[in-house]
């Protein structure tokens, strides 16, 4: 189906004997056409389809019209259309992206800090490229579209009348003026329509929230499975290949193995204001927290933070085992789950909630009033919030995971991580973390030494580099699209065939030569090629061989 | 300046000059032209521009040869049909044909062209018989370039595609899968050739969109296909015809006289004859019409058509003549010389027996094995024996035969009153399946066709993605399909905007309607199910929720 408007090749339309032709004058090829078709070359490069539709619907019926539509798409586009339009960014360009609105529709289910992290995400990106979000009215008060105005982020829902859901002149919109769509929902199929009928480069964002968990490995797995050669899913951590790492399954591991390869690459962090993340007065930080939890008694006693990992129930035990271990010692934890009343709470356990995103307003001062925060990283954590306590010169205590990279660590003291080895589930070293909490609270020269660490790897960080990082990744996707030709694959058909031999009927599939040359499976790979990704078509197949060497083998031979 | 060749579908561009001459040449000679041009152009430029337009000439641009003539035939109230793999040279030479099944699509094409007209792939492009063109059309085009080939059709305005099943399975595919046009196929031969004819007729039943069709002249086919596919509803039945006025009783005596002429024995004017005319090779029964004349040493046993048996039966019972193979004018005056027409075959192939039906409309009782479409075309105007069909073929037999039983049948036919009267009504039988009336069923079905076509309805192409799907309760991961909920207009049909989820299966079937028929779609769900009826029920299911959508 073709899609409309389009600019027309130089071709002359006309009628001889009540039939109709296109003579195109730069080929020199003629083309009988219908007179539907006729109509359609007449408006096809100021109208979209529907507006096409509309057009001739007192002419013809709609059936007709989809046809000629879809005979132009199918036989004739290049005959007579010019090329849709590349996307290669020139340098002096600045790119356009386009943001669907399933980042604000799920908002409520985000944390506050992811929530915050999109904002300051928008904003930086705002800085560097021409930013067109997807926003129903209803989705936002006045002050905050007011707000992301100043920013100059722009509203698509100002360009068309109606947003409510991929209509012919949005899409016409991204594929005609956007060079990227970035997926910010964290519902893992609110966008996968956009990976079909445009040729615009995803972008696909996985956080590291801990309250998404099945929601992000699957988001993860679906948008990887429709991504083509020019997509990208982008984690804002390597947290989640720790966390496919917990899910016994082949798919997943390859996956985890992809995702450990473009570390570095496709991993884009978040970033931190350290304008407003800088170490705070300690005392008056104690003071201020001692406040927050209404306990003053605490403020005897050395403060150490606790940014919960993803499944903070499995860190209670921990949390306990530390409290018990060290009673001169208040834990504050980060943390709006464990806090709930049926928790039994340790008397030095005190947990701090981040619900609103305008509680994270006081997050400089509670970080600053820890002595040193543990990360028990085992299956991640809320990036921003170590960047964040590392930003206001807190140092860390973390567990060795893919949840931390490197310059990370080299700001925190690090606890080996291991597994349970009948489980595989990792384990933490609640004895191992005690003991490297009495070193830090013994030395307070090694804390010191590593609060400066801390402040100078925060300043790697800034928003402004993660948005730098999205334009060279999107300029990247585009300049990979213009290159990679889709293969065209001829059709295959199917049919059953009588087996002689064993006097049964069985299904084989046919090149156009007419031969049962090829298993249903291989049939099967070829047709599904044509309108979906090799990770979809290696899926099916693993479903049906139920051999995932088999699929692979059937697939390596089909692709280029 | 552009010339536009309608014809040839090219562009060629031309100065002023060329211009003007193109236009005036269909008025004026080469001098006059000239002459005419003079006043604005030199000679030389004049002579220079006809060159170049004698070179588009040469590349059949622009001008068309003078000695052919538009294969467009304007009237508007006859069907038009394109018929593929007919041949010219039948038109020019019909005694050039000699398998039954082109016989028949012979004659299907010539009595077509009555009510319809009849276009086949030609050389040349001109009309060769009333009703009958050939157009510059052929497979092979389609194979290169589906869009040219297309738009030639349209050109001629064709309303469907006949078209004959062979055993190569190649040949009709590509227009299944490129031309938007009803087909109809007639299947002569529905099994044989080790399998592959049923492999064919398979492939292009799975092929069949709802306003495609498959014919074939006896109820056989379809009785025997519905072992093989749930749906017969596609399998029509229109029976060959014969030409009565060709195909009719002579004075026997005179007939036999002869024949006696042809090989030279006296026996055939003394003895009551029993005639076979087909290829004499063991699927069509020749062993068993041997075996009948060593029963029956008091009768004649006359054989023609093309004799196939292996050298060691050259020694044939002294009372069985071969009687040659002779050109098809003179079969009429074969069957007149037969006294009973005894047809064994057991043939895979068999489906109806265009020689029987001959040999009826000459007067000539036959007996026939109940097999396949035999029954069909002798009706109660013969006498039909027992047969057993295999339960699957062996090489290219499908059934067995007694001898005894024949032996009995045409006994009953040795009494004389029995005889005349049955060839009587063997002939009353036969004119009645004319090939006029095979002619019009055809037109008919066309039509039905047609309207079948006209009235489809545009299912939606839903998009569909398959991925998998983490279940963190069982910690595992699932193959899902996600009906996206979006048409290739963007539209999205149904409530839910973020997709819903389906089984692999049903995904499966969802993408692939979108390129593939019904049927096709159903094989495929066979193979993974390895069950036809949960194939079924997916199919079913899928198809009538695009239908709710359509």
């Amino acid at each position: 189906m073709i899609r409309l408007p389009r600019t027309l090749q130089k071709i002359y339309t006309f009628e001889k004997d009540n039939v109709w032709y296109v003579a195109n004058l730069q080929t020199g090829d003629v083309l009988q056409i219908d007179s539907v078709t006729a109509d359609i070359l007449a408006l096809c490069d100021t109208y979209d389809n529907t507006g096409v539709i509309e057009k001739l619907g007192p002419k013809y019926s709609e059936g007709q019209i989809l046809e000629s539509l879809k005979a132009l798409g199918d036989d004739v586009e290049t005959l007579l259309f010019e090329p849709e339009q590349n996307s290669v960014l020139t340098t002096k360009e600045k790119l356009r992206i386009f943001i669907p609105h399933g980042f604000m529709r799920y908002k409520e289910i985000l944390s506050p800090t992811t929530n915050v992290g999109i904002y300051n995400l928008l904003a930086a990106l705002a800085r560097y490229a021409e930013v067109f979000v997807e926003i129903d009215n209803d989705d936002l008060a006045k002050e905050q579209r007011d707000q992301l105005t100043a920013l100059g982020i722009q509203f698509v829902s100002d360009l068309f009348e109606s947003t409510a859901s991929l209509t012919h002149a949005l899409n016409r919109f991204i594929v005609d003026d956007c060079h990227g769509i970035l997926a910010l929902s964290p519902h893992p199929y609110e966008e996968l329509n956009y990976f079909r009928h445009n040729t615009v480069p995803i972008v696909s964002r996985i956080y590291s929230d801990r309250n998404l968990r099945e929601s992000t490995i699957n988001k993860l797995l679906s948008h990887q499975a429709l991504c083509r050669t020019f997509d990208g899913v982008c984690p804002d951590t390597p947290w989640i290949a720790d966390e496919l790492s917990l899910i016994k399954d082949r798919r997943t591991n390859s996956l985890r193995s992809n995702l450990s390869r473009i570390e570095g690459g496709h991993t884009i962090s978040n970033g931190v204001d350290t304008s407003v993340y800088s170490p705070q007065n300690r005392q008056e930080a104690r003071e201020a927290v001692a406040s927050i939890v209404e306990e003053n008694s605490i403020l005897d006693s050395p403060f150490v933070g606790i940014l919960n990992g993803f499944e903070p129930q499995n860190s209670l035990g921990m949390i306990t085992g530390l409290a018990n271990l060290h009673k001169d010692v208040v834990f504050i934890v980060f943390d709006s789950i464990l806090g709930q009343e049926h928790y039994q709470r340790p008397r030095n356990v005190f947990y701090i909630d981040i619900k609103q995103p305008e509680d994270t307003v006081a997050l400089p001062w509670v970080y600053s009033a820890c002595e040193f925060i543990v990360f028990p990283t085992v299956i991640g954590t809320s990036f921003s919030m170590v960047l964040e306590a590392l930003a206001c010169g807190v140092p860390g205590l973390a567990l060795i995971s893919t949840a931390l990279t490197k310059e990370l660590t080299a700001a925190t003291l690090s606890v080996p991580l291991t597994r349970d080895e009948t489980t595989g589930k990792f384990v933490i070293p609640t004895a191992i973390i005690s003991e490297q909490i009495n070193k830090l609270l013994g030395n307070p020269e090694l804390r010191e030494t590593l609060s400066t660490k801390a402040r100078q790897v925060a300043e790697n960080y800034s928003w402004d580099k993660t948005a730098q990082r999205f334009v060279a990744l999107f300029t990247e996707l585009n300049t990979k699209k213009a290159e990679d030709a889709i293969p065209k694959y001829p059709d295959v058909a199917f049919a059953p065939y009588y087996d002689k031999g064993q006097n049964t009927v069985r299904t084989g599939a046919t090149q156009p030569d007419g031969f049962f040359k090829q298993r249903v499976e291989e049939g099967l790979a070829q047709t599904l090629l044509s309108n979906h990704t090799p990770e979809e078509v290696r899926m099916v197949l693993q479903y049906l061989l139920q051999d995932a060497g088999k699929a692979d083998r059937i697939l390596s031979t089909l692709l280029p | 300046m552009f010339i536009a060749d309608l014809d040839r579908f090219r562009l060629v561009e031309v100065n002023q000059i060329a211009w003007e001459v193109v236009e005036l040449s269909s008025v004026l000679e080469t001098e006059e032209l000239i002459a005419h041009l003079n006043q604005t152009y030199s000679k030389e430029l004049v002579l220079e521009t006809l060159k170049l337009l004698a070179d588009f000439q040469d590349n059949r641009l622009i001008f068309c040869p003078p000695s052919q003539t538009s294969p467009l035939v304007q009237d508007e109230n006859r069907l038009r049909i394109y018929v593929p793999q007919g041949k010219e040279a039948w038109f020019a030479d019909p005694e050039s044909i000699s398998t039954g099944t082109n016989i028949a699509l012979y004659h299907t094409a010539r009595s077509l062209s009555k009510f319809a007209n009849i276009y086949l792939s030609g050389e040349t492009e001109g009309e060769i018989a009333p009703g009958i063109h050939t157009v510059g059309l052929s497979g092979n085009e389609l194979l290169e370039s589906p869009r040219r080939f297309n738009q030639k059709l349209s050109r001629l305005e064709v309303n469907g595609i006949l078209a004959y099943q062979n055993h190569r399975t190649s040949e009709l595919l590509p227009f299944f899968c490129n031309v938007n046009l009803p087909i109809v196929v007639q299947n002569h031969a529905p099994r044989g050739h080790a399998g592959q004819a049923i492999n064919t007729t398979l492939l292009h039943h799975a092929l069949m969109r709802p306003f495609d069709a498959l014919t074939s002249p006896s109820d056989s086919v379809a009785k025997f296909y519905s072992k093989f596919v749930s749906d017969t509803r596609q399998f029509h039945t229109n029976p060959n015809g014969v030409d009565a006025e060709i195909f009719k009783p002579m004075n026997k005596s005179e007939a036999k006289a002869a024949i006696t002429e042809i090989v030279q024995d006296k026996r055939i004017e003394e003895k009551l004859t029993v005639g076979f005319l087909s290829r004499f090779q063991p699927e069509k029964g020749a062993h068993i019409f041997i075996q009948l004349a060593e029963m029956h040493p008091e009768l004649l046993f006359l054989v023609g058509g093309r004799f196939l048996l292996r050298p060691s039966f050259q020694q044939l019972p002294d009372n069985l003549i071969y009687v040659g193979f002779l050109p098809r004018k003179q079969l009429p005056t074969l069957y007149n010389a037969f006294d009973i027409y005894c047809f064994p075959s057991m043939a895979a192939e068999e489906t109806f027996g265009l020689t029987l039906l001959e040999a009826m409309a000459c007067g000539v009782p036959p007996v026939v094995p109940r097999f396949d479409g035999l029954p069909d075309v002798v009706g109660d105007a013969g006498v039909i024996v027992s047969a057993d069909e295999f339960s699957e073929d062996m090489a290219g037999l499908a059934a067995y035969v007694s001898p005894a039983e024949l032996s009995k049948g045409i006994t009953a036919l040795l009494e004389k009153g029995v005889r005349h009267e049955l060839g009587q009504k063997a002939r009353d039988r036969a004119v009645t399946f004319t090939w006029d009336n095979n002619a019009k069923r055809l037109i008919q079905l066309f039509k039905e066709l047609n309207q079948i076509k006209e009235n489809q309805r545009t299912l939606p192409d839903l998009s569909v993605a398959f991925v998998p799907h983490f279940d963190a309760f069982q910690n595992q991961v699932e193959n899902r399909a996600l009906l996206l909920n979006l048409t290739a207009f963007l539209e999205a049909p149904l409530q839910l905007k973020r997709g819903y989820i389906q089984t692999i299966e049903e995904g499966l079937a969802l993408t692939l309607l979108k390129r593939h028929t019904p049927r096709q779609v159903e094989a495929v769900l066979t193979h993974i199910f390895n069950d036809t009826s949960e194939a079924a029920k997916v199919i079913e299911r899928v198809q009538n929720f695009l239908n709710t959508l359509a």
